[in-house]
């Protein structure tokens, strides 16, 4: 590919003449007018070279050699015809004008590269992702902090934190005085409260190493918030600005967070020097299970980014089906890997698809106890709010109801949420109608599938329903 | 050698996933000590049980 004449081409959808209306398809297709081409896909695992584009709505688009060339040679005033003469002249393949229409009828417009860039574009639409999304903290906020917090990702100090923290937790480990930790935690509301604010305070350190890893980098990290995942609250930062960073770059944003953890748990340290509290000893033990916790790859969280950078693929999770098609992880998109990536992605596929499963059943055997213990608890709370009547005990029994409603409600929206992911993956899967066959047998055949995943759901529960007992 | 429809369709354009990095450790311990507080005040059970809840959830 010729890279003088990518550089040579418009690169924006805005490069057309204010003054000239953009034409109309298919002579003059032109970008969205946001749309910024980043350039190749640094690190990628796949064989071929890849291409990056971000549309105005922040959404990130790998593209192939082809489509890049189209894209970045559109601009509204040339004509197919001319888009086709400069991409045949960087490719080395003929293409012709119509090919081009092809292209932005069929890839570009329906990705949202071209056409109006305020019209509803397709977001993907991922397993196992963070829903409900609210923003604490906006991206200009995110920058200024972690703009100044940049240095500690200097290799140096990134080797003393590391030995000061291994020191501090062998420390906090073998002092014996992490058990008189949780006493003092249990019996004084204020320490529990106190050392619940440390953890919260850990949070955003931790999501505040995400931010300044990303930007050592030379990428700018988003805003900082909270959403569900599966059935839990879970703080997120916005790193997707780390795709137009190298892999190192991509891996150092992953893993700042538990770098930072790090850093807290040696910053906290000195404090537990000067007051002797067994509480803060507790608070530096929390953060090495925190990062361990963060380590796992099985949902996306930190380590499932790291592994996900590593082998270059910035979706694991779609790629699952293909890891396991005719048992050799020969699926047509494994085949796209590199054999290190393919490799990466094969062990994270199979540790996986044990993990997953076995999680969920534990999670669905629990299930009718919580309910239940759940029911209880409002029951309590009802007998206390009839029965007596300060205003203290009312507001904690007021509380108490709503949080229960509030976290059973969460754990039962989890079940549904991954029933109706399972049972769309069930349904979905396999390549629609068949062509010859009857549609009606089509359908039956979905619904044996969804029928199957609802029971493989429904008898763990039903099962350990029969064993709780209700007082 | 020109393209061919299919060579055209073959063409990848793929979304990519928001790079949200997940942070639960810290919230699911205070997630799972309200569910602890909240089961332990209306059983009235001992400070035990909350310390056992606690360390589990730790």
């Amino acid at each position: 590919m010729e890279a003088s004449l990518l550089d040579s081409s418009p690169v924006s959808g805005c490069a057309r003449d204010p003054g000239v209306p953009p034409s109309t398809r298919p002579d003059c297709a032109a970008p969205a007018c946001a749309v910024e081409l980043i350039g190749s896909f640094q690190g990628s695992g796949r064989t071929d070279e890849t291409y990056l584009a971000r549309r105005d709505d922040g959404q990130w688009v790998e593209l192939s050699p082809l489509l890049w060339l189209a894209l970045s040679n559109l601009d509204g005033i040339r004509t197919s015809a001319q888009v086709a003469d400069r991409v045949t002249a960087a490719c080395g393949r003929p293409v012709a004008g119509g090919d081009i229409d092809y292209l932005v009828d069929n890839k570009l417009v329906p990705a949202g590269l071209v056409g109006n860039p305020l019209g509803k574009h397709e977001r993907p639409d991922l397993v196992l992702a963070l829903r409900l999304k609210k923003v604490l903290l906006p991206a200009r906020v995110v920058s200024a902090i972690s703009r100044p917090l940049r240095f500690l990702f200097w290799g140096p100090i990134v080797l003393l934190v590391t030995a000061l923290f291994l020191g501090v937790e062998t420390y906090a480990f073998a002092s014996g005085r992490l058990l008189a930790g949780v006493h003092q935690a249990v019996n004084r509301p204020s320490s529990l409260l106190l050392m619940g604010g440390l953890i919260v305070c850990s949070i955003f350190v931790h999501e505040m190493g995400h931010a300044s890893g990303c930007r050592y980098g030379g990428a700018t990290p988003g805003a900082l918030g909270v959403g569900i995942y599966v059935s839990t609250p879970a703080f997120f930062t916005d790193l997707s600005d780390g795709y137009r960073l190298p892999r190192s770059g991509r891996v150092r944003g992953d893993l700042g967070g538990v770098y930072f953890n790090a850093v807290y748990a040696v910053a906290v340290f000195p404090f537990y020097l000067i007051t002797g509290s067994p509480l803060l000893l507790l608070v530096i033990a929390a953060m090495v299970l925190e990062v361990i916790e963060q380590l796992m790859p099985f949902v996306r969280s930190d380590g499932y980014w790291a592994i996900s950078d590593l082998a270059g693929v910035p979706d694991l999770f779609s790629y699952f089906g293909s890891v396991f098609r005719r048992g050799q992880g020969s699926g047509p998109q494994m085949t796209r890997l590199t054999p290190t990536s393919r490799r990466l992605v094969m062990i994270w596929g199979l540790f996986t698809v044990i993990v997953l499963p076995i999680a969920l059943v534990f999670a669905l055997l629990a299930l009718p106890a919580l309910v239940v213990a759940s029911l209880n608890a409002i029951s309590d709370h009802v007998h206390v709010l009839s029965h007596q009547g300060g205003t203290a005990t009312v507001a904690a029994a007021v509380l108490g109801i709503a949080l229960t409603c509030i976290l059973t409600g969460a754990m039962i929206y989890g079940v549904i949420y991954i029933t109706s992911r399972l049972v769309r993956l069930a349904t979905n899967s396999g390549s629609g109608p068949p062509r010859h066959g009857s549609p009606r047998a089509w359908r039956i055949h979905r619904l044996l599938r969804a029928s199957l995943v609802i029971g493989a759901i429904a008898v763990p529960v039903a099962w350990s329903a029969t064993q709780v007992r209700v007082h | 050698m020109p393209m061919s429809l299919t060579e055209l369709d073959a063409q990848d354009v793929t979304l990519l996933p928001e790079r949200a990095t997940l942070h639960r450790g810290g919230l699911t311990i205070v997630h799972q000590t309200a569910i602890a507080a909240v089961f332990d005040f209306s059983s009235g059970s001992s400070d035990t049980n909350v310390a056992v809840a606690a360390i589990v959830n730790l």
